[in-house]
């Protein structure tokens, strides 16, 4: 992170407003040309809003209208999804999925959806028989009667991928700015002027990233033609315990897709319940509420029985950014709602704003998406330059973690031989050492919380849930970044743990 | 590889004492191994008066207690290490861990005993709706920061459960000038010993809230209130009961779970009920080279209940190591509600005598708790109350336990 006085800063090629998966692949594949890119996020963390808490599905691309930019997207993204976590050295798993129908509706339903994934591309789906079915997944509900198997779905350690690709920007010379909230774009004689919390950038080209708030973003400069509606999305976590109820993840045929709740394992081993649907007017509002758990529960048990509720672990809430087309009535000044629901993500430069493009209503499957979706975004852009040089130097690989936990005895012996800190277990549930925790906090777009550390080295993930590591993690940020305990947070800004030093 | 007749994994006041009793017993070559920096496990964190009048007959802090056995430990030559965490025990008798010292070690050992204690329930485990902001934590956690790293975890503090931390810590934080707006628990009885409720909540006003639960937390960055209902029988909050608590600290005390991660991915038998080991009288696992003892066998509300239970273990311990034979037959222990579990789980059959601990679900008043042994009745014991709260002991003489399918009873008459 380059850290320059107010008033006193270049003037960037791009700027990239947010830091969410979407706003980390645009930067990293703008960055194989030769470019100065800033990526300006309001949070004092990356990737801590709609790509922090969602189904984590890598999804294979039968539900999406066929033509739609979604569609050819999902399946492309898809067959390249190991190559890019590969790359990225995130987690990764092809657990396969089905969709189980109950009732004649359901049965209408997956037929539906095989001929739409037959259209787009998906390649290797089967309908299955109860017997089938059952003999797969045995914890599925017995009065199914099909299911729709698709082998290319997949799970994705959600936070890490957005951070790989935020990483990686920044291994590759984007330049990240934290705590820093866009809040007026202007054009002036050919440049835009990007007013922030945090001083005033300048760029030739702006891509809006910026999730839920993607609507004001583009309101900045063009004419309103979208709003993102939030709607909540709640989740039960269990532990791992509990973690083979379900080895793939497992739909619901149901009349409204966005509210069917699903069963999903994890790439860390635990089963992820959820989510419910519930339309909100508060773009934070990420409270969970025993309605829609107690909701959850009863319309889960149609396809999933048994699910052991005694693990849960943890229960939290995403929002899913759902983009409405609006229009202004030319005789009252109002915005009009002229359709519910935009089938697609609104890709590209809205009427009259050259050079300013929008990235909007990135929902579900938008982080399936994501490399697609930045790779097309960086075309775009690129398409509008003069004279575009390659980056020779871009690196699409990140540095490996080690992962202390997950290696041998001779490993893990060479380790702390070579480094001492290694020797040391600050999580106890994960096993994760005091240098994964240091390597968390001083990678490229390191953590500054504590909770940035968990989603970074994996630490109070466990069954205690933070209880024990989070004393230890808050000392270690203390010394490494030189501040008093005090100033560090859990998590957002305004979230400090401790309340002041005793007398 | 280095060699040892006992590795002992945890050294808190169960640690301490089985080390100290094998060692008595005859056995040298015995080694500690604890993760903290210094031995003497939660009771470092206790430094509040109440322990030991059982054991001592004396009044002690938390450090005082686990002074007196780490003198113990250090007098009789027995070998600890510090800041050594125990990874796994595996198969062939071997105990892997690790330090920043020596790395990575396997140890080879004739026996090993359990005493790793116990861990808090997490929020999570009970979500509760809301946000998940800042200022949730476990009342261990709370006690830990403040007394152990002398800082403040809230100013004006809601307590959830009244787990005897949280009481404990209840008067802690208002000695601290803190405000203390109410302990809340969802039971209509309290889960803390009676002269914590006395010494903790009723000399500092602090309002007990049976029967009520918190059905939401607020506040996006830090705790900002919370929202606190009565519940009925069926502990479902009641609509219409709901009050709002400005606070910015909740303090969770809702239960200890052993922690036995390293029974489980051996493969040890465990307790549901208990959550800890399958043990017998002689605190032997289902992993015969393998004794628990402390809380990871059970929760225990005394620390000298501990002490008495873990110098037991120490023992039969060391005469496994010696060979001294191990039982071959044994009267598998019964019991139905309100007992909620009885440790040891089975009583090896034989001479002497069979201590049993056990707890009820509910208050019980009245009541006679009766033990069977195969051929009928052999003791009966007249109760006027027993509390959840506190562990209840019961001793068997084996002799009794006969028949040609040999099981050991207990239940409770007469409950009102
Ligand atoms: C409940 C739910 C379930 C989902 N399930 C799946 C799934 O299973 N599979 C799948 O592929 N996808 C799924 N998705 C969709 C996926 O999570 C999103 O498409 C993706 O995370 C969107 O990323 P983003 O970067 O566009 O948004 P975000 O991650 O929200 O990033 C936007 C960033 O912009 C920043 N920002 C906003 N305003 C400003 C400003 N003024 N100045 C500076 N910065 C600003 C924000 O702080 C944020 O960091 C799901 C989504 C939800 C909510
Ligand atoms: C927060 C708290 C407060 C309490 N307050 C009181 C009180 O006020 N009065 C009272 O009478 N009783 C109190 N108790 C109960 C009493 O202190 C305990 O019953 C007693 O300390 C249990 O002893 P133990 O040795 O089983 O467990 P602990 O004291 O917990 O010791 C276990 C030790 O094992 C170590 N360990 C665990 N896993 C490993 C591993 N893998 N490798 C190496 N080491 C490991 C731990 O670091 C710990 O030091 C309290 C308990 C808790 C949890």
């Amino acid at each position: 992170m380059v850290f320059k006085v107010k008033g006193d800063r270049p003037v960037y090629d791009v700027i990239v407003i947010g830091a969410g998966v979407t706003g980390g692949f645009v930067a990293r594949e703008l960055l194989r040309y030769k470019l100065k890119v800033a990526l300006l996020e309001k949070n004092n963390d990356v990737c801590c809003e709609v790509t922090r808490a969602n189904t984590a599905i890598v999804h294979s691309g039968y539900s999406a209208k066929p033509g739609a930019l979604k569609a050819g997207m999902t399946v492309r993204a898809n067959e390249n999804f190991h190559h890019v976590c590969e790359e990225l050295q995130v987690e990764f798993k092809r657990t396969g999925s089905l969709m189980i129908a109950i009732g004649e509706y359901g049965l209408e339903k997956i037929y539906q959806k095989l001929k739409r994934g037959k259209k787009n591309g998906v390649k290797g789906m089967k309908i299955l028989n109860r017997e089938e079915t059952l003999a797969l997944e045995p914890n599925i509900n017995p009065e199914i009667v099909m299911s729709l198997f698709v082998p290319s779905t997949g799970v994705v350690n959600p936070w890490e991928f957005g951070l790989a690709a935020v990483e990686n920007a920044v291994d590759n010379g984007a330049e990240l700015f934290l705590n820093t909230r866009v809040t007026g774009l202007e054009k002036k004689s050919g440049l835009y002027s990007v007013k922030t919390d945090n001083g005033v950038f300048t760029a030739k080209y702006v891509v809006n990233c910026a999730g839920l708030y993607a609507d004001e973003i583009s309101e900045m400069v063009a004419e309103p033609f979208f709003k993102i509606v939030p709607r909540r999305g709640e989740y039960f976590v269990l532990d791992t315990d509990a973690g083979d109820h379900v080895g793939r993840v497992i739909f619901q045929a149901r009349e409204d897709d966005t509210k069917g709740c699903i069963v999903t394992p994890t790439v860390h081993g635990n089963i992820l319940v959820g989510p419910s649907a519930e339309d909100l007017q508060d773009k934070d509002d990420n409270a969970t509420t025993q309605e829609r758990m107690d909701l959850i529960k009863s319309v889960i048990q149609r396809s999933v029985v048994g699910i052991p509720y005694n693990h849960v672990i943890r229960s939290f809430a995403g929002i899913r950014p759902r983009p409405n087309w609006v229009s202004q009535n030319p005789e009252t000044g109002d915005l009009e709602c002229y359709e519910d629901d935009v089938k697609d993500f609104i890709l590209g430069e809205p009427e009259g704003c050259e050079n300013f493009f929008n990235v909007a209503g990135i929902k579900s499957p938008g982080l399936t998406c994501a490399q697609e979706i930045g790779d097309y975004m960086a075309g775009l852009v690129i398409a509008k330059m003069q004279n575009p040089q390659l980056n020779e130097r871009f690196n699409p690989c990140r540095p490996k973690k080690v992962r202390f936990a997950q290696m041998s005895l001779e490993e893990q012996q060479q380790l702390v031989r070579q480094d001492r800190r290694y020797g040391k277990i600050v999580c106890r549930c994960k096993k994760v050492t005091e240098a994964e925790v240091v390597d968390a906090i001083w990678r490229n777009a390191g953590a500054r919380t504590v909770d940035g550390v968990k989603r970074r080295a994996g630490t109070g993930l466990g069954r205690c849930q933070g209880g024990f590591c989070t004393e230890e993690i808050l000392k270690i940020l203390s010394r490494e970044l030189g501040k008093p305990l005090e100033e560090i947070e859990k998590d957002g800004s305004g979230s400090y743990v401790v309340s002041g030093r005793l007398k | 590889m280095k060699k040892y007749s006992l590795i002992v994994v945890g050294g808190g006041p169960a640690g301490l004492a089985a080390a100290v009793s094998a060692s008595e017993t005859g056995i040298d070559r015995i080694l500690i191994l604890e993760r903290g920096r210094r031995l003497g496990g939660i009771l470092n964190q206790c430094i509040h008066n109440g322990f030991g009048i059982h054991y001592f007959d004396k009044e002690l802090t938390g450090p005082e207690y686990a002074n007196r056995f780490i003198k113990l430990v250090k007098r009789r030559g027995i070998e600890y290490k510090t800041e050594t965490t125990v990874l796994d025990i595996t198969g062939n008798k071997t105990v892997v861990s690790i330090n920043q010292e020596d790395g990575l070690m396997e140890l080879q050992t004739d026996a090993v005993i359990f005493a790793m204690g116990c861990r808090e329930r997490p929020r999570g485990a009970v979500t509760i709706p809301g946000t998940r902001p800042a200022g949730i934590i476990t009342a261990g956690a709370a006690q830990k920061m403040i007394n152990i790293n002398g800082y403040h975890v809230g100013e004006r503090i809601i307590i959830l459960g009244s787990g005897d931390i949280g009481l404990i810590m209840a008067r802690r934080l208002t000695l601290e000038g803190k405000k203390v707006l109410a302990v809340v628990e969802r039971m209509p009885h309290s889960n803390g010993l009676a002269r914590n409720i006395i010494q903790c909540l009723e000399d500092f006003d602090i309002p007990l809230l049976l029967s009520h639960t918190i059905t939401e937390i607020r506040g996006k960055n830090r705790v900002s209130s919370v929202m606190v209902s009565a519940v009925d029988e069926q502990y479902q909050p009641i609509k219409g009961s709901e009050r709002e608590y400005e606070c910015d600290t909740v303090l969770m005390s809702v239960g200890l779970i052993p922690e036995i991660e390293l029974g489980k991915r051996a493969n040890m038998l465990l307790d549901p009920r208990t959550n800890g080991p399958l043990v017998d009288d002689a605190m032997q696992t289902s992993i015969e080279w393998v004794f628990a003892c402390g809380n990871v066998l059970h929760v225990h509300d005394l620390v000298d209940y501990v002490t008495l239970e873990s110098r037991k273990t120490g023992k039969a311990a060391a005469h496994y190591i010696l060979q001294r034979g191990t039982a071959e037959h044994y009267a598998g222990v019964t019991y139905a509600a309100p007992i909620s579990y009885i440790v040891p789980q089975k009583v090896a059959l034989g001479e002497g005598q069979a201590e049993l601990f056990f707890r009820t679900d509910r208050v019980v008043t009245n009541a006679e708790v009766v033990v069977a042994g195969g051929q009928g009745e052999i003791n009966r014991i007249k109760a006027a109350r027993i509390n959840p709260s506190e562990m209840q002991r019961l001793v068997i003489n084996k002799e009794k336990i006969n028949g040609l399918k040999p099981v050991l009873e207990i239940s409770i008459e007469g409950v009102s």
